[in-house]
């Protein structure tokens, strides 16, 4: 059952979760008593006792009704700190989670749906914590309390109780099995329909010149009410679940007075006691109600559960058998492929196959290919975010499977088309990889990145903010940015995927050509993968690898590559001659 | 996230206003949404019925246990009340999701109506696409809010009113007291509700930061671990949560007042209707078995009117949902379109005559364009982008109006002319062509309903496209768009072709894709683009030197105007502006052999 599995995700606030469970309970109680003292007064009222006889009770009436505000507040504060404290620790965790297992662990989700997991799904989860899991346990403990209570007046009463309590949770899902078809395939056309009516909108301009608006329009009108016509018999069988719970909820305390009724008839009940049995079994009901209106987060926290446990649980990369090996960058190829292959988890085909390939200390080489033919994957590779399911790749003469992440890390520095800065100066996201470099490091980083106006005097130098994102600095200048930072990591290999895509192509050559020349601080000359779409950036590159579809379609120096008057010359050709206006 | 207007209305009168406006344009349902409303009523209703009847039959058993007949009675009124109660709760909810289904549905439609009277053009200035993707996503929220809470709201105020009228018959004028109860818990809600919509769009806000740093995070990881900025981003992560919790903390605060001050509301009324009644019945004014009938009832008043808390919760978001849906069902059309009108003869001529176009009062695109096309000429349209390229193959369409000034096709106004027929008549191929989702068939019929498989087949022979699909398992069956087989950027331009082809058009408009394509498919695109073109007026709105140059005429536009026409070579020669836009295009590449 998902929901068991659910419950330790909250571990951290137990403590909270417990006190909110007893706020809850405290409320239940109240009503309980609260019952119990009207119960008294009605059959005080109706059987002529003076109003003056019946002070105690009307204070108790009065003091119930008034603990009744006080413990709500207390519960929405109380909702709140369960909702903090566990929406923090488990975004933690998830983020953990998600660097422990890399990105290739995770690559069936794309980003925009990491990125709801990260947000919405926690969102979600916080009724369920909050609300939906406390009420389910007060609920519980309510009807067993009221249940308990009903068996001291009359024990008949009490089971007739308990049958319609149990009845509640049960009956929907009895109702649930005798359906077979629960409509999956009509939830899925609804999803259908509405994703053709986005599609409508987004190719409007489309329709519009084919004076297509129109006729599409009445596909997708008729469409809909054919499916609703379709669905509506089903609906109205689907429809009694809800309306199970409800009828139970109302007809529980009908039938515990009914019973009542029956058992003063037969002389085995006290008259007045019927004030008791029907305000007391309205209370054992009370809480399934306000269950049933938190019933939406039950099920969309199951959903957002489900998705975070299967993060949670995903499994990183095997831990190498040696972890005290090191790459060994002083002599020999720097990197080197054999055979090497890469099929992503639950992929049909492989991203990498038969690669084979060495770049030696210190030399620059590119990777170009259209879209989708493996280049990013293999930087992930190098950064053991995943290992090889066919061949090898080796770092510094050590096969990736057996390093450890710290050292693979540690000797590839990469930088993304798209990098992540953060809200702060300059030099504090310099510094955030480099933390004792000093002010004359950082500019001297910034140079070779040719990023020295980001150190701008007149707008405060190496303190100039560079807003949440980086918002106020423009593409080029995040990616420069982005470039330095990895210079000052002091990494012996680095790697720029799409690093300076948003680059014009003279600055993006002075800074290759920077690249090229540069050294680490122990002097290991920096060995540089570039991976491009733009062909013109790889013109320096001192070996060119052109991958397609996964596998090494060519590999030269620029020349070689022309000259042969394959996939590269192709390429090369048609982003040239697209000279755009 | 849609945007949303910054301040937020003073009133909750003000706060209803867009959602009931919006409520009346779903017209035809109007019928449903009461039947709706009235068989939640009627649960209510029935259930408050049931708890009264309990009451008054242990009242009557109690009093008067020998009145074994009556109280039989009062128990079948109390099993006719559960069972209509349990009958009308199912009817409300089959009918509240046939209304959710017909309101979103209804919108959704007249959504496509008015994106598509606003196509190209949008409204204030966001574009078309991003208007009908906020507002489907407005629509969808507003769905559940107009099935299942507004109904809950109206009920909050009728059924509570109902129950006091009832206890107004059991218990004469103390009923007062339960009516001015009902009162001040319903004005609860109604006085926090603009409280509440600010305290809710502060925490959207700052939910939209806390996204954005998400998605950041989940692209960059790969980086982020490289790195070692791990830690980092959690920080970052962990500091926006709190943030995102602190202006929730204001809302919970405020939430837990208003739940207190309700439950003190509920707590007074009870006591002094306690007090009240009992006094009345040592007064002999009340019968002593009416009294816990009547203190049951009043509880059941209260229920309903807690259904209006959820309402207000989402009133703030709902509202400005509504206002942003009915900004875009109110845009006017971009263009007024013609019906029936001239019929020209088609030879394929085209003249622009002194047309000005401005998206924006104050701000012109074209000031005065002069140019004429003979049949069958090919011309290029070169210019710097935002000179206007795009608007002159817009207005051959009737996507805009000119301002000023005349289009004509073959002699006559496009203005005069059936719109759909002109549509027919040319072909716009535009620089990225949209691939509905569906198969490479529906896509065809979409540009031509009534085509046979075989003039599919041709026009995808025309296309240069015919080898591919047969390729595919599924031929023309074989599913495109989203979802289906991914389309590179010269496939969907030979689609596009194609469907240019089953419509047999007299003008073509072509706007040329700028970015390079997948590279490789460039000569079937070329073979292509000189098959469709053979034989019919061509306008390209050229972006490749190699195009512009085959071209019978350049039309160079600059500043709103033709600046120059002619042959490519002589405007070479002759313009030195046209030549250092030309050379402005081919700067990467120079800067390339400069710096080897």
């Amino acid at each position: 059952m998902t929901h068991l599995r659910l419950i330790p995700l909250a571990r951290t606030v137990f403590p909270l979760l417990a006190l909110l469970v007893l706020i809850g309970l405290a409320l239940s109680a109240v009503a309980i008593g609260q019952a119990l003292v009207s119960a008294r007064i009605f059959s005080g009222v109706v059987t002529g006792s003076d109003l003056a006889d019946l002070t105690t009770w009307l204070a108790l009436l009065a003091a119930a009704l008034c603990a009744r505000p006080l413990l709500a507040f207390l519960r929405e504060l109380a909702v709140h700190a369960v909702a903090t404290g566990f929406k923090s620790s488990l975004r933690a965790r998830l983020l953990d989670a998600q660097a422990e297992a890399g990105p290739i662990a995770l690559s069936h989700e794309r980003s925009g749906h990491r990125q709801s997991l990260m947000t919405d799904a926690v969102e979600n989860l916080e009724p369920y914590f909050g609300r939906y899991l406390p009420q389910l346990v007060i609920a519980a403990a309510t009807a067993v309390a009221v249940v308990a209570a009903l068996a001291a007046v009359d024990p008949v009463v009490a089971l007739s109780v308990g049958l319609c309590a149990l009845a509640v949770p049960l009956a929907p899902r009895l109702w649930d099995k005798l359906l077979a078809d629960k409509g999956e395939s009509h939830w899925s056309a609804y999803a259908d329909l509405n994703a053709d009516v986005v599609d409508s909108l987004r190719g409007m301009p489309t329709l519009k010149a084919f004076d297509a608006a129109a006729r599409r329009r009445t596909t997708l009108e008729r469409t809909s009410a054919r499916l609703l016509a379709s669905t509506l018999g089903q609906l109205k069988v689907s429809l009694v679940e809800s309306s199970l719970t409800a009828l139970f909820l109302i007809a529980g305390p009908a039938i515990a007075l009914a019973v009542g009724v029956a058992r003063v008839g037969a002389g085995d009940l006290a008259a007045p006691a019927l004030f008791a049995v029907a305000l007391l079994s309205f209370e054992a009901f009370r809480p399934f109600k306000e269950l049933s209106n938190h019933w939406h987060a039950g099920y969309f926290g199951v959903a957002a559960g489900r998705r975070v446990l299967d993060v949670l649980e995903a499994p990183a990369p095997e831990a190498p058998a040696a972890p005290e090996r090191r790459p060994d960058l002083t002599a020999g190829p720097a990197i080197e492929a054999v055979g090497l292959g890469f099929t992503y988890p639950g992929a049909e085909r492989p991203a990498l196959s038969d690669v084979d390939f060495t770049v030696p200390v210190g030399a620059t080489v590119a990777v170009v290919g259209p879209s989708g033919s493996g280049k990013s994957t293999l930087a992930s590779l190098l950064l053991r975010l995943a290992l090889p399911t066919g061949g090898e790749l080796r770092l510094g003469g050590v096969p990736t499977a057996d390093l450890t992440r710290e050292a693979c890390t540690d000797t590839v520095a990469v930088v993304s088309q798209s990098p992540l800065l953060f809200a702060g100066t300059v030099a504090e996201n310099l510094r955030l990889v480099a933390p004792g470099a000093d002010d004359g490091a950082l500019r001297d980083a910034l140079r070779a990145a040719g990023a020295t106006e980001v150190d701008d005097p007149r707008r405060g130098g190496l303190d100039t903010p560079v807003g949440d994102g980086g918002a106020l600095l423009s593409g080029g200048q995040r990616q420069r940015l982005a470039i330095a930072r990895s210079l000052l990591k002091d990494a012996p290999v680095l790697v720029l995927d799409e690093a300076s895509s948003a680059l014009d192509a003279r600055r993006e050559a002075e800074i290759l050509d920077a690249l090229a020349a540069r050294r680490t601080s122990e002097g290991t000359p920096v060995t540089t993968v570039i991976i491009a779409h733009r062909i013109a950036s790889v013109r320096r590159a001192d070996r060119i690898l052109v991958l397609d579809g996964g596998r090494v379609a060519e590999a030269g120096t620029w020349d070689e590559l022309l000259d042969r008057g394959g996939l590269f010359a192709r390429l090369e050709r048609s982003q040239r001659t697209e000279a755009a206006v | 996230m849609p945007t949303e207007p910054s301040a937020t209305p003073a009133s909750s009168a003000a706060l209803l206003r867009p959602v009931l406006r919006l409520l009346g344009a779903i017209g035809e349902d109007r019928a449903m949404f009461w039947r709706s409303t009235a068989s939640m009523g009627a649960y209510q209703l029935f259930a408050a019925a049931a708890a009264g009847l309990s009451a008054a039959t242990a009242a009557l058993v109690a009093t008067d246990p020998g009145a074994t007949g009556t109280a039989t009675l009062l128990l079948i009124g109390l099993a006719v009340a559960v069972a209509a109660n349990g009958l009308f709760t199912w009817a409300e909810s089959w009918l509240s999701h046939v209304l959710a289904y017909r309101v979103l549905d209804r919108l959704r439609l007249r959504l496509h109506d008015a994106i598509e009277r606003i196509t190209p053009g949008g409204l204030k200035r966001r574009r078309a696409g991003e208007v009908s993707g906020a507002a489907m996503a407005d629509i969808e929220s507003l769905e559940w809010f107009f099935a299942h809470t507004v109904g809950a709201g109206l009920n909050a105020a009728v059924g509570p009113l109902l129950v006091v009228a009832a206890l107004a018959v059991l218990t004469g004028p103390a009923a007062l007291i339960p009516l001015a109860g009902v009162a001040c818990l319903l004005a609860v809600p109604w006085l926090m509700g603009p409280l509440q919509a600010r305290q809710g769009k502060r925490v959207r806000d700052e939910l939209g930061e806390l996204k954005a740093a998400s998605l950041e995070g989940a692209e960059g990881l790969r980086e982020m671990l490289s790195l070692g900025l791990a830690e980092r981003q959690k920080r970052r992560m962990l500091e926006t949560t709190a943030r995102v919790q602190r202006r929730k903390r204001a809302a919970a605060l405020r939430a837990g007042a208003e739940s207190a001050l309700a439950d003190l509301i509920v707590a007074a009324t009870t006591l002094a209707y306690v007090l009240a009644l009992a006094a009345a019945v040592r007064a002999g004014d009340l019968d002593a078995a009416l009294f816990p009938a009547a203190i049951v009832l009043l509880g059941a008043a209260f229920a309903p009117a807690a259904g209006i808390f959820p309402m207000f919760q989402r009133l703030g978001e709902m509202s400005a949902a509504a206002a942003r849906v009915l900004d875009v069902l109110d845009a006017p059309p971009a263009v007024a379109e013609t019906r029936g009108g001239a019929d020209p003869e088609r030879r394929g001529a085209v003249r622009f005559e002194a047309v000005e176009f401005a998206y924006d009062p104050g701000t012109p695109v074209l000031k005065g364009l002069d140019f004429a096309l003979a049949p069958g000429e090919h011309a290029a349209l070169v210019g710097a982008s935002g000179a206007g390229k795009s608007t002159i193959a817009h207005l051959l369409v009737r996507f805009w109006d000119p301002v000023s000034g005349r289009v004509l096709l073959d002699g006559a106004d496009l203005r005069d002319v059936d719109t759909a027929a002109l549509r027919a008549r040319v072909a716009l191929i535009p620089q990225q062509p949209y691939v509905f989702r569906g198969t490479v068939r529906s896509n065809l019929e979409i540009a031509a309903p009534a085509a046979t498989e075989a003039a599919m087949w041709r026009a995808l022979e025309s296309a240069q496209l015919a080898g591919t699909v047969r390729d595919w398992p599924g031929g023309l069956d074989e599913p495109v768009g989203e979802g289906g087989a991914t389309l590179s950027g010269g496939q969907r331009q030979r689609l596009a072709i194609a469907q240019a082809f089953l419509r047999e058009p007299d003008l073509l408009v072509m706007d040329e894709a700028a970015a390079h394509l997948d590279g490789l498919g460039e000569q079937a695109l070329a073979a292509a683009v000189a098959e469709i073109q053979a034989g019919r007026t061509t306008l390209v709105i050229a972006h490749r030197i190699s195009t512009i140059r085959h071209a019978d005429r350049v039309l160079f536009i600059e500043d709103g105007r033709i600046a120059d026409e002619g042959a490519h070579e002589d405007l070479l020669e002759r313009n030195a502006d046209y030549r250092s836009l030309l050379a402005q295009a081919d700067r990467a590449e120079t800067a390339e052999s400069a710096a080897t």
